[in-house]
């Protein structure tokens, strides 16, 4: 019987980069998905030094002035802002009720650190399965990636920051 | 078809083209470009969803709402870091009186129990407890205290629910992945495979149909703690840490099986691994 399991050893690789840049919405469109009819105006949002240093505090989270940029609609707030990880870089939507509670995160954009060309398909004919053929294609177009999971921590920690700055700062403005 | 005993209480998968929602199809029109890709963070990843073509834009935002909708209810109910999910309660509490199940737990459950059987507690819930979980009906009871953990098939269960979604809505090409375990309907499309020693770069391209993929490798989670080297992968049967380079992609006719097939490969015996494969028409590729 021939085996399910196909060894390649990673030696023999030679590994590419893809970048994946990918846009998912863009700003008006995450506006009316997630706050649907609702006229939206923008709020400039000026974060004195001790505004920083108390979001800083609070969140645990550096803060880069100017990346959080806010909108306010009748049934409560639309943010973006952005987190940079060790390996992408994240824009995001974050939607807020009245009460201060999030409502809804979408991504806006995710970017992969680095980029390349994919080569060496010559192994896989070793993986064609029986049952779908799986034809051989080379490197352009991948339209998933299937691996060990990128953390999503810095994005966690990208809303916390934002929990923060609306409590502490927008809040007591309003 | 051979998965039929291998992934108990799955959403159902008819074949792509005989929705169950006529009356989305009904009006003779066709929307070939009409394309959708959203990503929201759940289950301690990023979700990804594509959605093109069988329904006009708004109508497939529509159901890629409802799609993050069934992943969201997994999340809620699964998620270890929420003391109020289901799975906490199970943790604080099942092994004192038996707890109800909610339906979405008692299929993870009961498929977890299984996976952990096919593979002689390679892959396992509860790291070497596996048989200790006494399932009668919809109710459950530990019978010594343990932690139930579904990291290793949660993320597939509700891919597979995400994508039976996006079927019943009428969605014609359909792709979500879950931090890299993923599934795919309609016309084959490109999936790379991330290389296990470096985050960034891709080892490999190949084609996937009607089909999952799911991955597990130490990679990125690998680190030293108190001077030893541990990572996120643990070998349920000896206790100790994946720690090498070497990855697993496991494809399957449903993710939540190519999720738990993953751990199955890299920590049975060979002989054990292939019958579980074949038991679910699954294959697989090590990268080491």
């Amino acid at each position: 019987m021939d085996s399910r399991i196909v060894l390649l050893p990673l030696a023999a690789l030679a590994v590419a980069q893809p970048a994946q840049a990918l846009v998912y919405l863009q700003v008006p469109q995450a506006q009316a998905l997630m706050f649907p009819g609702q006229k939206l105006e923008a709020v400039p949002l000026l974060l004195s030094a001790a505004d920083v240093s108390a979001v800083e505090h609070d969140s645990g989270v550096k803060v880069y002035p100017g990346s959080l940029q806010a909108w306010k609609c009748a049934d409560g707030w639309f943010f973006t802002d952005s987190v940079i990880g060790k390996h992408d870089l994240i824009r995001y939507a974050v939607a807020l009720g009245n009460d201060g509670r999030v409502r809804q995160v979408e991504i806006l954009e995710y970017r992969e650190a680095y980029g390349g060309e994919v080569r060496n398909t010559r192994w896989l004919a070793q993986f064609k399965g029986h049952e779908h053929g799986d034809p051989v294609k080379t490197g352009s177009d991948i339209q998933n990636i299937s691996g060990a999971t990128l953390s999503s921590e810095h994005l966690a920690d990208g809303i916390r920051r934002l929990l923060s700055t609306y409590a502490l700062v927008i809040a007591g403005r309003q | 078809m051979a998965s039929g005993g291998c992934c108990p209480r799955m959403p159902s998968s008819s074949p792509a083209g005989s929705s169950r929602t006529p009356q989305l199809r009904g009006s003779g029109v066709a929307y070939p470009d009409a394309a959708v890709r959203r990503a929201r963070p759940l289950l301690g990843t990023l979700v990804d969803i594509q959605a093109t073509g069988g329904l006009d834009e708004p109508a497939l935002h529509a159901a890629v709402e409802l799609a993050f909708g069934e992943i969201e209810r997994v999340h809620a109910l699964m998620s270890r870091q929420d003391a109020g999910s289901e799975l906490s309660r199970l943790n604080r509490e099942a092994a004192e009186r038996e707890q109800r199940l909610h339906p979405d737990t008692l299929a993870v459950l009961t498929a977890a129990l299984h996976f952990a059987a096919l593979s002689e507690g390679a892959f396992d819930p509860s790291p070497g407890q596996w048989r200790q979980i006494e399932l009668h009906a919809d109710r459950v009871r530990f019978r010594q205290p343990l932690q139930l953990d579904f990291g290793g098939i949660a993320k597939g269960y509700a891919v597979d629910l995400a994508v039976a979604a996006l079927r019943r809505a009428g969605v014609a090409a359909i792709a979500v992945n879950a931090g890299g375990d993923l599934r795919v309907c309609g016309p084959p499309q490109t999936i790379g495979l991330r290389d296990p020693r470096d985050p960034a770069a891709v080892a490999q391209v190949l084609e996937l149909q009607d089909a999952a993929l799911a991955s597990s490798s130490a990679g990125f989670s690998r680190r030293l703690e108190a001077g030893r080297e541990v990572s996120d992968l643990v070998d349920p049967r000896s206790g100790r840490f994946h720690t090498s380079h070497e990855g697993v992609s496991v494809r399957a006719p449903s993710c939540m099986a190519a999720d738990a097939l993953t751990k199955v490969v890299l920590f049975a015996p060979p002989a054990v691994a292939e019958r579980a494969l074949a038991a679910c028409a699954a294959r697989a590729i090590r990268l080491g």
